[in-house]
Formats: structure tokens, C-alpha cells, sequence
């Protein structure tokens, strides 16, 4: 019996410091900087690496893939069908075809979150609409798709899941797996006709 | 006591239980469990009903007037069909229910009986006063950590330690 | 987002009751339809009272905060009583005396004469009856005194000069240390047979 009191009150003061020390969630009408940070780490706002991966490899027409590092970096690697914005330049008008759009959803991705972060949140700002951030970035990639490891434990889903990131190790030619469909049959990046909301975006989001 | 009566909850395990349904009815409806308002709302729709001309005279009835069936006011009357629910499975789970007094044997029924209702009116004038009841003002305050909570609390247990002593021969 | 349902929607009253038949099954179980279990925390020979009500205190608070940290509930949207200083400290010292000689709160009177205890029906009768006091000498005796020193809403965490959070924490850390002080006070004073 006191044993169960002592571990009911560390569990409640271990509960307390915790969200003490973490800050209160407060929604708002209108973005406030700080409060987008908030709703940037919501779920919604990311794709697995396992969700690109798999988009790919079925050749989801809705994936736009924007790489946010530099020329140099992504000259170097890149993702399959990826186009180059590179962070700074994520509000120009010629960017604008990727960011500022009703149709494709657009999945930023960096080497690791936290650039392809800062440019949603920017696009977020404006108010634009279908853009994504693949968590985890290139790291999460490489070490997920190209380089995949047993996770463990052999249910099903951890299963199921390895053998998905086998099949797409061997697609994306990581390790030392032999490529089965060659560079070529990857997409390849695609300029597309995009329609545009033609009025501004008023504030706030719906 | 009668023999086949049931022990009582841990108090901390029905704290906790507590807490939790307090913690469901802010997330399910965005307030917390009263009491005391039940009465009020009842007593008034009473009043409204039966003498409307000294109702609507009245300061304080005059807002009541045309808005009995207000779904605020109808909440807490639910709730409190579904306390006197839940009490009575309850107690019939654990063979508590029967008819009776309950006093110390140092006093008699009729003691007790008129302590109650004393206790009942200065009950009902205070929670109108302090705003809500025990539960009301002061567990579903002190939930959301408002200062209304913290000092109806002190003030209601502040008072009953202070006066304590008076009464008790008719406890102890 | 919380609130899940608002005022006046179907399921609204339908919840009211749930909620109040845990309510009421709760506090029954808790030993609280017995009005000499009650007042025992003010002779010390049993603290369930307070036990129970600052354990479900400390629950609500923390619960609250962790829905509200995983964006569950929104604090702005949740209902947070005014704060009117001395209309409180009046009624909340009417209510003590009252709790001392009816030995029940509004709530616990219910649980308790619905399984048939007639004191509490008695202190019902009285809760009526005060209630009735009241609203008949309003104007005369309460309306101006009710609405002063209007605090605004006012939390804790304003109180002590810290965040919510550390207000919980501390809240927390007051009732734990309150409990052991009880549990001490106990062991010192003898069992009362009801």
C-alpha cells in the first residue's frame, strides 16, 4: 500500500514538473509566430519517409517533391522527380508555381526537419495552402529507405513495414542491393500546369 | 451497520475517479460539475411559474422570467437526476440503502434532524452568495486553478476548523 | 477541440446526466453519503474528505493541463469562474458553519437521501429553504454586496506570480505533503465508532 502512494504521488509530481516547465497551448484566429510553430508540429503537417517512398514508387501524380537545400547539395543527391528551391528563395515568383497552389501537395524536405520546417512555416505565413515537410529529411531517408534495419519485433505491421522498405531500398538502389528498375525509370522532375487562386489569400486559416 | 454493508472506496482511488469525470465534463462541455445551482435553477423556475407577476418584479427573478427552458439552467438539473442515479447503484451494490437518522448517540433524531436543516439554509444562502457550492465553486474552480475556488475552499474548511469545537458534542 | 458539444445540442443533457451518474456513484462509494464520515476531517477521526477532494482536485488540474498539452483543450474555451473576493470569503464562511452543523454539502446531501438517509433529506429542506432566503431578500440585503470587490478572472498562477503549469505543480506538491500531514494527525486520535 505505501509503495503504490509513493509511485501514485512521483507519477503525479513527475506529470506536474513536466507541464510545468512546458508551455500552455493556446490557439488563435490569427497566426501569431509563436503559435505557428504550434500547429507546425502537428502530425498532419508531415510525410513519412515511408509515405514519399511509397508515393513514389506508385507514382502518385499528386507528389511534388521540393528540395530545400542548396544548388551545390542537391546537384550532389536528390530524391527521385524533386525540383531545387533552394530556402531563400522559397517566396519567389518562380517558386510560386510549387508553393501557391490548389492541386499538388508539395513536400519540402531538407537533410534533416528543421529547414524544410522553416519553409513551410514561411509559406504557412502566407497563408498557402498543401504544403508539407517530410520528417526526418535526407538522414531519415537514408537510414529508413536506403539502409532499411529490422525493427525487432515480428508483428505484422514492423514486418510488413521492413519488407516495404526492402522492396523500396531495392528501388531506390541503396546498399548494396542491386537496383531492379534503373535511374531512368524514376520520375523525373515535372514542370506542370498549375492552376492559382488568383485573389490573395485573406488572413488567417480557415 | 448493518453486516452485509460494503467497505468504502479508497479515497485516493475515488479521488482520482473523481478528477477524471471532473476533467470529462470540462472536455466534454466545457464546464464543470455543480450542485447547488440545481436548486436555485429549480426554485426558480418554480417561482416563475407559480407567482410570475412577483417574479417579474423581482431583481432576481426578473432574468428568469422567459428563459426556464434556457438549456444551461436544464443542465445542472440532469446532472443532479443522474447524482441521485448514481448514488442509488451505488449504494444498492454495497446494501447501503435503507431509511434512517443518522446522528451521533450522543444526540438525539430530532437533534439532528433540525441541525440539518439549519446546515441546509446556511448552506443554501452561502453557495448563493459564494457563487456555487462545495462542488460547484470549489472543486470545479479549484480544477482550473481559479483563485474563486482556492478561497471558497479556505473559506468553507477555514470556518469549519475554526468553529469546530462548538459543535462538537453533537458529532464526536 | 473542447469543449466536444455545446450548450443547448442534443446530446448536452444527455451528457449532464452521465456525468452526473459517475458523479453521484463516485461520491456514494466514497463514503460521502454519511454525513458523521464527512465531518470527521474536523475532529480528525477521518480525513476521507479531503482525501477524496483534493486528490480529484489535483487529478482535474493536471488532467486539464495534459489534454490542454497535447491540444485537447483549449483554456480559453472552458468555463473559469469571476472571482468576487469577499462575496466568497462571506458565503464561503456561511457555508462552513453550515457544513459543520447540517454535516453535508449541497452534492453529498443528494447521494446521501437517495439511499434513503433523512438528515440529508432534512438538509435538502433547508438547502431550499436558504436558497428561497436569499433570492426573497436580494435586493434588500445581497445585490450591491454580491458584485464588489470583482477580482476579474483570476487564477492562481496570477496569484503566485508563476505559470500555470508551476501553479499545478506546486498545488500538486501541497496536497501530497497534506496527506502525509493527515495520515500523521490520524495515528494520534482515536477511532470514533459510526
Amino acid at each position: 500500500m505505501r509503495v503504490r502512494k509513493t509511485l501514485s504521488a512521483t507519477v503525479l509530481i513527475a506529470t506536474g514538473v513536466f507541464l510545468a516547465f512546458t508551455g500552455l497551448y493556446v490557439p488563435k484566429e490569427e497566426i501569431a509566430p509563436e503559435d505557428l510553430v504550434r500547429t507546425l508540429e502537428r502530425n498532419e503537417n508531415y510525410y513519412s519517409v515511408d509515405k514519399v517512398a511509397e508515393q513514389l514508387i506508385s507514382k502518385d501524380p499528386l507528389l511534388q517533391l521540393v528540395d530545400v537545400r542548396s544548388e551545390e547539395e542537391y546537384n550532389k543527391f536528390s530524391l527521385p522527380g524533386s525540383i531545387n528551391i533552394p530556402l531563400e528563395k522559397i517566396l519567389d515568383v518562380s517558386s510560386q508555381d510549387y508553393v501557391y497552389q490548389e492541386i499538388y501537395n508539395t513536400v519540402f524536405y531538407s537533410n534533416g526537419t528543421t529547414d524544410a520546417l522553416v519553409a513551410l512555416m514561411v509559406v504557412t505565413r502566407k497563408g498557402y495552402k498543401n504544403n508539407y515537410v517530410m520528417k526526418g529529411g535526407l538522414n531519415e531517408w537514408v537510414e529508413k529507405i536506403l539502409r532499411p534495419k529490422h525493427e525487432g519485433n515480428f508483428d505484422i505491421t514492423t514486418e510488413e513495414l521492413y519488407q516495404f522498405r526492402k522492396g523500396a531500398q531495392a528501388y531506390f538502389g541503396g546498399g548494396s542491393a542491386t537496383p531492379v528498375v534503373d535511374a531512368s525509370a524514376a520520375p523525373k522532375p515535372k514542370r506542370k500546369a498549375v492552376k492559382r487562386k488568383k485573389k490573395a489569400v485573406s488572413g488567417g486559416c480557415g | 451497520m448493518s453486516y452485509t454493508q460494503q467497505k468504502y472506496m479508497n479515497p485516493y482511488v475515488a479521488g482520482v475517479l473523481l478528477g477524471l469525470v471532473i476533467t470529462a465534463s470540462f472536455v466534454i462541455t466545457g464546464q464543470g460539475t455543480g450542485a447547488s445551482g440545481a436548486f436555485k435553477d429549480i426554485i426558480a423556475a418554480g417561482v416563475v411559474k407559480f407567482t410570475p407577476e412577483f417574479a417579474e418584479s423581482s431583481a432576481f427573478f426578473n432574468h428568469y422570467v422567459g428563459a426556464e427552458h434556457s438549456p444551461a439552467k436544464a443542465w445542472l438539473v440532469f446532472e443532479i437526476l443522474g447524482v441521485i442515479v448514481g448514488a442509488i447503484l451505488s449504494g444498492a451494490l454495497a446494501n447501503r440503502i435503507a431509511l434512517k437518522v443518522e446522528h451521533s448517540p450522543k444526540i438525539t433524531s430530532k437533534t439532528r434532524i433540525i441541525m440539518a436543516i439549519a446546515g441546509g439554509v446556511l448552506f443554501g444562502l452561502g453557495s448563493q452568495l459564494g457563487r456555487g457550492c462545495t462542488s460547484g465553486a470549489g472543486l470545479s474552480g479549484m480544477a482550473v486553478m481559479s483563485a474563486s475556488g482556492f478561497i471558497a475552499v479556505g473559506a468553507i474548511f477555514g470556518v469549519g476548523y475554526a468553529f469546530a469545537w462548538v459543535f462538537k458534542k453533537y458529532w464526536v | 477541440m473542447a469543449p466536444l458539444i455545446t450548450p443547448g445540442s442534443e446530446f448536452d443533457l444527455m451528457w449532464a446526466f452521465i456525468i452526473g451518474i459517475a458523479f453521484g456513484f463516485i461520491l456514494e462509494a466514497a463514503g460521502f453519503s454519511t454525513s458523521r464520515k464527512l465531518v470527521g476531517l474536523f475532529y480528525g477521526y477521518d480525513f476521507t474528505v479531503l482525501k477524496v477532494f483534493f486528490t480529484a482536485a489535483v487529478t482535474a488540474a493536471t488532467g486539464l493541463l495534459l489534454f490542454n498539452h497535447f491540444g485537447i483543450v483549449d483554456f480559453g474555451a472552458i468555463y473559469v469562474p469571476t472571482t468576487f473576493l469577499w462575496p466568497t470569503v462571506v458565503g464561503g464562511s456561511i457555508m462552513g458553519l453550515g457544513f459543520l452543523l447540517g454535516g453535508f454539502c449541497p452534492g453529498t446531501s443528494v447521494c446521501a437521501a437517495a439511499i434513503g438517509k433523512l438528515d440529508a433529506l432534512a438538509f435538502l429542506g433547508g438547502l431550499v429553504l436558504g436558497i428561497l432566503f436569499y433570492t426573497l431578500t436580494f435586493e434588500s440585503i445581497w445585490m450591491e454586496f454580491r458584485k464588489t470587490s470583482n477580482l476579474g478572472v483570476l487564477l492562481m498562477s496570477d496569484v503566485m506570480g508563476v505559470s500555470y503549469g508551476v501553479s499545478v505543480l506546486i498545488f500538486s506538491i501541497i496536497a501530497i505533503a497534506t496527506f502525509l500531514l493527515v495520515s500523521k494527525i490520524k495515528e494520534r486520535i482515536a477511532d470514533v465508532e459510526y
